[in-house]
């Protein structure tokens, strides 16, 4: 949890719409009126049993006073502030709790029209790229040159001589006729080879779309989690859902035959379905955990796809590819419900300590599989240790990110090169802890590991992944990774930011870009 | 008898060679024409044009190897070429100029300017 998410407003706001005087409130919260004044003046954090009194006096779930919304709004608004476009009119940091009280609504649409002009300029960037290296459009532009110069040539020559012979006069009509036709072909095919860049550019990319939709349902879902329990139920009344129990599922239930194939005789992701055949067929090579991932999405798809889609159309998705991704996304947590169930995979993570590996045993799981159902345990009342989690390819792009630990992901940039998540592949496959102290003085755990994907044999790409997940430190005794970490030493934490950009360290090595011009602060706890 | 100038028409789209030759050759001009730059570079060998017209995109190597080869070789050296170009680029036409073309035109070009140009350049040679 932020320590300086502006919620001060919302207590204030919300007890005022349902009439309550601050004394009542702080009676029913156990606390003194003026320590609750301080509380809606954003002096005073919250957390622990005083938020679940007010959340309960308040009549809200205590998820609206957790200071997650703000917490994004703060931290978006910090990586907006360090763009160049800002550098005649700044943003003032230290302001900006006091804006996001003030008006969240108006923080959330300027964050919007940011993100669109951020998604225009990359879409102004693409398109000229293209237009210069376009070999399509190279050669429709050679070609339409080369029928204008013919077709020219031949008109003056027409013009210039009257006395051809009637043979000669008569090729080049033909010439004239036939470049004609060709110019008018290439011209058309360009036209529409332009146009189709005018098509609507949406405001926000499918992946922010997505990313939007998981934070906005805090990465739980309720009905898809009910609706793989009462699944699981009729699959394998057991619990175990092994490989067997899943493909017997679907050759009985759904009549689909499901074979295992040779990896040359399949695609490169080791898997094909043929909906229309009823044809499963899966790589030898394959892992099981994947196998078994694979079949869970499949059954989840032809089972649950109604409860998927009662959730896209609630989410109000601006475009197709979107909602596509967004749907791809709910099946992976849908199947990860089913394969993964919520109150044992919860049990088992506090009695493991979170050992990912021995989860991973437990419950025939990937590395990448655990980290991310362990991010879902967000049931109000039954949440499990609040995650995030990142996965990055060796490139540094991010290619899947969640947050409810308080640490801000980035959205605009790389992560801070410093995070354990980049040094994870100089010792592929083994797991990393990391201790890290941020600008605001928030303290985190940090676990990484780079993991190989995909399997074919010597001559087929494999391609590296690293998962990070984190909490905040307040968590670590439950968590295996930090036994023997000097979490008790501030100064044995590891530096770090979210981005070069918006980091104020200006001292650190590793610094990919110069600190941006505008005035930073490093941000302190409220006193 | 005075010889008829030679002019080497090295260009691959068959639409332009036709005009071109037709116009050539009612200058009183003596025309051979190449496809592609290997057949450029022998036929400039074996005849010494007076003036070659050279398209910059053809088939197996390009205009600027055609010229780089012609000005190489001793022989060759001082045969004129004119260059016919699609790119209006300017560091094609400074790329050209430093391998030693003569003169450049951009498609689409008028016959009337090259006519022109090729009679000034063949007369100039004469003196």
């Amino acid at each position: 949890m932020s320590r300086q998410a502006p919620i001060g407003h919302r207590i204030r706001g919300r007890r005022k719409d349902i009439g309550l005087t601050q004394n009542a409130l702080a009676k029913a919260a156990g606390i003194s009126p003026s320590y609750l004044n301080l509380i809606e003046h954003n002096r005073r954090a919250i957390g622990g049993g005083l938020l679940l009194r007010l959340a309960s006096a308040l009549e809200i779930q205590p998820h609206a006073l957790s200071g997650s919304e703000e917490s994004r709004l703060l931290a978006d608004l910090g990586e907006a502030a360090t763009d160049p476009v800002f550098r005649e009119t700044p943003l003032i940091p230290r302001e900006f709790p006091a804006m996001i009280a003030a008006a969240p609504g108006m923080i959330s649409a300027f964050l919007s029209l940011y993100r669109a002009y951020r998604n225009g300029l990359e879409e102004i960037d693409n398109l000229s790229e293209r237009l210069s290296h376009d070999p399509f459009l190279a050669e429709a532009s050679h070609s339409i040159l080369t029928r204008i110069t013919s077709i020219r040539t031949v008109a003056e020559i027409f013009d210039d001589y009257d006395d051809l012979p009637a043979e000669q006069r008569a090729r080049f009509n033909a010439t004239l006729v036939r470049e004609s036709q060709r110019l008018a072909e290439s011209a058309t095919e360009i036209f529409s080879f332009l146009e189709r860049g005018d098509a609507g550019r949406p405001a926000a990319s499918p992946a922010e779309e997505v990313d939007d939709l998981l934070y906005d349902n805090a990465n739980y879902f309720p009905t898809l989690e009910d609706r793989a329990d009462e699944m699981r139920a009729v699959i394998d009344p057991a619990g175990g859902l092994f490989l067997t129990d899943l493909i017997k599922h679907l050759e009985r239930r759904h009549q689909i035959r499901v074979d295992r194939l040779p990896p040359e005789d399949l695609p490169a992701s080791g898997f094909d379905w043929n909906r229309a055949d009823s044809h499963l067929r899966f790589s030898r090579a394959m892992p099981i955990t994947s196998t078994r991932f694979h079949a869970a999405r499949i059954i989840c798809r032809l089972e649950g796809e109604d409860t998927v889609n009662d959730i896209l159309d609630r989410a109000n998705l601006g475009t197709d590819a979107a909602r596509q991704r967004a749907g791809e996304a709910l099946i992976s947590y849908f199947a990860a419900a089913l394969l993964f169930p919520y109150d044992s995979f919860r049990a088992e993570a506090q009695i493991l300590r979170h050992d990912i590996e021995l989860l991973q045993q437990r419950f025939a799981a990937s590395w990448e599989q655990v980290c991310h159902r362990l991010t879902t345990l967000r049931r109000p009342g039954a949440e499990g240790i609040p995650f995030h989690f990142m996965r990055t390819d060796i490139a540094g792009n991010i290619s899947k990110r969640f947050s409810a630990s308080g640490l801000q992901l980035p959205r605009y940039s790389g992560a801070c090169p410093r995070w354990v998540v980049h040094e994870a592949y100089l010792t592929p496959e083994r797991v990393i802890p990391q201790f890290v102290r941020l600008p605001d003085e928030s303290e985190y755990l940090f676990i990484a590991r780079a993991v190989r994907t995909g399997a074919g044999g010597y001559r087929v790409p494999q391609s590296v992944y690293s998962v990070m997940i984190g909490c905040d430190t307040a968590f670590a005794r439950d968590i295996i990774y930090a036994d023997g970490l000097p979490l008790d030493t501030p100064q044995a934490a590891v530096p770090v930011g979210i981005g070069c950009r918006q980091c104020p360290r200006e001292e650190c090595m590793q610094r990919a870009y110069a600190v941006a011009d505008t005035g930073h602060e490093i941000h302190t706890t409220p006193k | 008898m005075t010889e008829r100038p030679k002019v080497l028409i090295a260009e691959d789209e068959e639409t332009i060679v036709e005009s071109l030759s037709f116009l050539m050759e009612k200058e009183g001009y003596d025309v051979s024409v190449a496809t592609d730059g290997q057949m450029a570079i022998a036929m400039i060998v074996r005849d010494l044009p007076d003036m070659v017209l050279l398209d910059v995109m053809m088939p197996g190597c390009d205009g600027f190897d055609v010229v780089r080869a012609v000005r190489e070789n001793p022989q060759t050296r001082p045969v004129p070429i004119m260059m016919l170009t699609a790119k209006t680029r300017e560091v094609d036409r400074r790329k050209g100029l430093e391998l030693g073309v003569d003169d450049f035109v951009t498609k689409p070009f008028s016959t009337r300017d090259v006519v022109s140009r090729v009679k000034a350049m063949l007369a100039g040679d004469r003196n």
